[in-house]
Formats: C-alpha cells, structure tokens, sequence
C-alpha cells in the first residue's frame, strides 16, 4: 500500500542540491561483470564514476548519483530528500517520489539498506531516443509487452543492469529502470516478475 | 359572341398548355427531407401561381393552386377562384421524373346574371363532373434549384390555351443536401480532410479493404462529432487492416483498434504526418450494447480519442500522452473527492514501478465503464467517450465524474442519444 509523507517541497530542495552536489562527480554504472546469483544482493564490482554530463537523460544513468548495489538509503534520502510516499506491498522497501509527469512516480527499491533498482520516468522534455539506446547497447537480450501505454515494450539488457519501456515505433522511451547487473533468468524472477508476456491491451 | 356561347366556354373551358417563364420567388426548404418549390401555371399568356412539396429523395409530392383573380375566358370580367390540391410522386435525385393528378374547385361569380356563379369540381385524373377531361401533370426536378414540366387539367374562367406547362424554383442547396450521399474514401477526405485506405498486403499487413456499409459507419462517426472536434486531433489516415500482429508474426485477433501518432520511419520529426488509426476485424465483435455496427463506430470513436490526446497543434503532438493538458486534466477531473483513506498517491490514477502498472484509486461509484478502461488513463478516457456517444445512460451510472467532463470540456455540451447529437 502506497502512503503519504507530505514532504514533496522538501525533496525538490534536496533533489536540487543533490545534482549540484553531484555535478562535481562523474560516476559511472557498473560494466557487465560477472551476474549474482541472487539479484536481490548488492553486486561489488570495480566502478568508476563517468564524467558528469550534466544530462540526466543518459541512457546509462537512472538518477544522477544513485548507483544500484551501493548507494545506501541513507545516501539517497540525503540525495534525494524525503519521498511523497512509500509502497509496502512488497518484501522490500519502496520509496516513490514525483516524476516530472504528474501521477506517475519514480521508485527505489531498497534491500539491505542499499539501492537495488530504480525505475524513473522520462518527462516530454526528456531527450533520450531509442536510436541512442540502440546504439549504446545493441539489441536487447529480452523484449516482452509492458503494462505502461499500448504498443509500448520492455526491453531488457540484464547484464548492463538495465531496461527501458519504449514505443520503437515513435522513437520514444518512457521510462529507465536501472539494476544490480544480472542473468536475465534472474531478472525476469525478480524486477521483471510481473511484466506481461502478452499484450496486454486486447480489447 | 352570344351569352350562351359565353357560358358554354365558361363551363366547359379546361386549363390547357402554354409555355412562358417569369421571374418566381424561392421558397424555404422546411425540413431535411422535404423542400417547397413555388412557380406558375402558363398558358395563353396567362400565368396562375402555385406552390409544390416534393423530398429531393425521393417520394410523395404535394401542392396547391389557391388563386383568385379575375376570370378571363370570353371577354367576361367575372371574380373566380380556383382551389386545387395537386399530389403526385417523385422518383428521387436529380432530373428525375414525377407525376401525378389533381382535385379541386373552381368557383366563378360574374355580373353578368346570364353567367350567374358557377363552381366545378375537379376529380382526381381530370375528371369534371363526370366528363375526363385530362390525365393530370407530369415534368422532372433538378438539383439546379428549378422543376418544371405540363399540366393537364382545365378551368372554366381562364383560358390557357391548348398547351399549358408549369416551372417552380427552390433552393438548390437545400435540394442538394437532402439527397442521399454516396459514402467513399474520397468523400470522407473531402469532407474531413481524412485519407481512408485499404490495405493491399507488402507493407507488413493482410489486404483488407472498407466495406461500403463499413465507410457509412466511418461517416456516422465523423459527422457527429462535436463541432471544432476535427481541429483537436492529430489525424492522418484511417487504414481498414484485417488483424493485428505481434513482434513474433503471431496474430492478436482480439485487438480491434489501434491508433499511432508517429512512425520516426517516414516522419521523424512527428508532425503528424505518419498518424494513422487502424480499424481490425475485431472492431465487429458485438460488445457494445450486443451490436456490430455500435461496436464498430465505438472502436473508430475510441481511436480517435487517443489522436485527441496526443494532439499538441497542427504540426507537433505530445510524444507522451500521458502528460498532455488533455490527459492530465481528465485525470484531475475523474480523481475522486473525499475518497476515503486517499491521499496524494492513492487518489485516482497512479504509475509506479513496483507494480510495474497502472492503478486507478477511487470508490466503486467513479470507475470507468468498461474493464478495458482499467489499463491506464488513455484508454480510461477513449472508453468512456465511446460509452458517452453510445451508451450514454451507463457511463452516468458507472461514472456521473467522466460523463460530466466529457460533457463540458471535450464535446462542449452536445449530449448523445442513440449515437446522435440530441438536438437542443
């Protein structure tokens, strides 16, 4: 069940801060190393921090200074600030916070006190392309339907620690989820648990 | 000339041909289906006004001759009137024939006492009192705005001579729109700026073609659209496929609509010019009130609502229609007020991943119409304009919050019923 913490303003303030603070760092996901055997453990690997592009856009990057499998909660509530609510529907703990589309939220999902995913929503103004995912990361590993908007599909690049749900047609992508690397068996156990595997939109 | 002779002419005169035009006045249309025409009878000079009823379409014509002037026949100058009812049928459209008959009175009142008042009686078929005298009238309609054709049919105080015609004028326009239209792509692109296709295989999709019955349906859509609506769409070309496809080439025979605004393909600045609404097989599937053709149209109208939503104006669209003013405002509007235990993540409609899907937070009293609905707030709202349109009385039911947004802010008032406007 998703609540309530009233702390909106708050967490623009400290959101704000949070990229300024971060435009000093470069940081960078973790390459395709060696996959966990469990998903749900933060993966320790040899990351260097990219330079800091100033785009939060890039196709590699969730949010800035957010690093799935290190970022700790305490880390991101001091990036991020409060969020407007939380969602205990599932084992693990869920922080949602405002996208730049009203009604829909960005989440963290926290295991161990670490970042474990992270599911952002692109605004209209957001200028990634799906070409420039293309070319960054080839074809995915694993395509399947979303419940997002029809047409729109789940593309997964598990070793990366990646997925977007994007509309190929239209060239848009509408949302980035960014993950501890794993196999895609792993995946499709966990965060992808619930993803349709037909189309959802038959009317 | 004796009196006799006189009266003899006066009693036994009929109306006979004449040919002449004179300026005629254009009367109103009075509904949609029936038009009035006014002209003159002419003969021998003589010219007597007369009006005709007649359904451009097609069908029953009616008219009337109430003329009183002074009768001329015999050098008398005698007071007359002439009443008769003219009826008859036309075939319907343009330069087609009609015909019919006629029955009245002629009534004439002279001084001069050895003439006295006579009144003869016309009969349907010419009859005079017993005696044929004529067969009626006959002559064609033109979607020019003019009729005319001749009469026969006789009366004792004014002499038209041997040959008498008749020629009416009425609102061409008016003529023109009561005729049935042929439906064709051609004329719903005229009429709505819209390219209707057929898909002929090659381009990833079966051949399939529009139905004539299928481009009345088209047509009934669009023609009761709200006014204005057209102009906040973005709407290219509605394309008639068979089914659906998935990424694999298997076919999702359940998909009976989709609408794309932009293919980067052939438009890859997304001005609009690649927005495409595609009508499937499944469209016919009776799920609206048990009906294909209801069905049908919803689909088409469901569709078109997704180009309203991504419509930004005529060169650009909202690439995510989710945050479109359209959209963003109908989920302000639906979210429900007072909801108990909402707040701000739990009021109306919401995305966050975990779900990984949409859910819409309100009381069993505000829903949307149908399951389908339940997908996300585009589909929300392409559903409920089509029960708006088509089962009005269930969306005030399910949800009086949709029907009165609807209402105000996107049809600006028009009310449906039986998928027309209803008439203020």
């Amino acid at each position: 069940m998703k609540t309530d913490t009233r702390s909106s303003r708050k967490a623009s303030i400290f959101l704000l801060a949070g990229f300024l603070l971060l435009s000093m760092f470069a940081c960078n996901l973790p390459k395709p190393a060696a996959s966990t055997s469990g998903a749900t453990s933060p993966t320790s690997t040899n990351t260097t921090i990219p330079p800091a592009s100033g785009n939060p856009a890039e196709a590699s990057q969730c949010l800035d200074g957010i690093q799935p499998g290190s970022t700790t909660r305490a880390e991101a509530l001091s990036l991020l600030g409060q969020p407007a609510g939380t969602d205990d529907s599932t084992s693990s703990e869920v922080l949602l916070y405002a996208s730049p589309i009203k009604g829909q939220y960005n989440s963290l999902v926290l295991q161990n006190e670490t970042v474990a995913m992270l599911s952002v929503v692109l605004s209209e103004n957001e200028l990634l392309q799906w070409s420039a995912i293309l070319a960054e990361f080839g074809q995915p590993t694993k395509t399947t339907f979303s419940n997002y908007l029809q047409d729109a599909m789940t593309y997964i690049y598990p070793e990366q620690g990646l997925a977007f749900v994007a509309d190929k047609g239209m060239g848009v992508v509408f949302i980035k989820q960014c993950f501890i690397p794993m196999s895609i068996a792993d995946y499709l156990k966990t965060w992808g648990a619930s993803l349709p595997t037909q189309d959802p939109f038959i009317e | 000339m004796n009196r006799f002779k006189i009266l003899q002419r006066l009693t036994l005169f009929t109306l006979i041909y004449t040919l002449s035009f004179l300026p005629l006045s254009v009367v109103r249309g009075q509904d949609s289906q029936t038009i009035t025409a006014e002209g003159t009878l002419t003969g021998n000079g003589i010219s007597i006004p007369f009006t005709m009823e007649f359904p451009p379409a097609g069908g029953p014509v009616t008219g009337t001759i109430d003329y009183s002037g002074e009768a001329t026949n015999g050098g008398a100058r005698c007071p007359g009137t002439l009443i008769v009812a003219i009826s008859g049928n036309f075939a319907g459209g343009d330069g087609s024939v009609a015909n019919g008959g006629f029955e009245g009175t002629e009534q004439v009142t002279c001084a001069d006492k050895s003439i006295g008042s006579i009144t003869i009686t016309y009969h349907p078929g010419g009859i005079i009192d017993g005696a044929i005298i004529g067969s009626g009238w006959t002559g064609y309609f033109y979607a020019n705005g003019t009729g005319s054709g001749t009469m026969r049919f006789r009366a004792t105080a004014w002499d038209l001579g041997d040959t008498v015609t008749w020629q009416v004028i009425f609102s061409a326009a008016e003529f023109q729109a009561a005729l049935p239209v042929q439906i064709t792509s051609e004329y719903i692109f005229t009429k709505y700026g819209i390219r209707v296709e057929d898909s002929f295989g090659g381009d990833g999709w079966d051949p399939s073609s529009w139905s004539d019955h299928e481009l009345v349906l088209l047509n009934d859509v669009l023609k009761n659209l709200p006014p204005g609506f057209l102009e906040q769409i973005t709407l290219n070309r509605i394309v008639r496929n068979k089914v659906k496809y998935n990424p694999d080439g298997t076919p999702r025979p359940g998909r009976a609509g989709e609408y794309r605004s932009c293919d980067i393909a052939t438009d890859p600045d997304c001005n609009g010019s690649s927005s495409t609404l595609r009508i499937f097989d499944g469209a016919a599937n009776p799920w609206l009130n048990n009906d294909p053709d209801t069905s049908f149209k919803a689909v088409i109208l469901h569709e078109i609502t997704h180009a309203y939503q991504y419509h930004k104006d005529k060169s650009s669209i909202y690439e995510k229609a989710t945050n479109s003013p359209q959209v963003q405002d109908y989920m302000e509007a639906t979210k429900p007020i007072n909801f108990e235990g909402s707040s701000s993540l739990l009021n109306g409609w919401d995305w966050s991943d975990p779900p990984g899907k949409w859910e819409f937070w309100s009381p069993d009293t505000n829903q949307p119409p149908l399951e389908y609905g339940k997908k996300n707030p585009l589909e929300d709202m392409s559903v409920s304009v089509s029960y708006y349109v088509y089962a009005p009385e269930e969306l005030k039911k399910t949800s009086p919050e949709r029907y009165n947004y609807i209402r105000d802010y996107i049809y600006g008032g028009v009310e449906y019923e039986n998928g027309h406007p209803i008439q203020p």
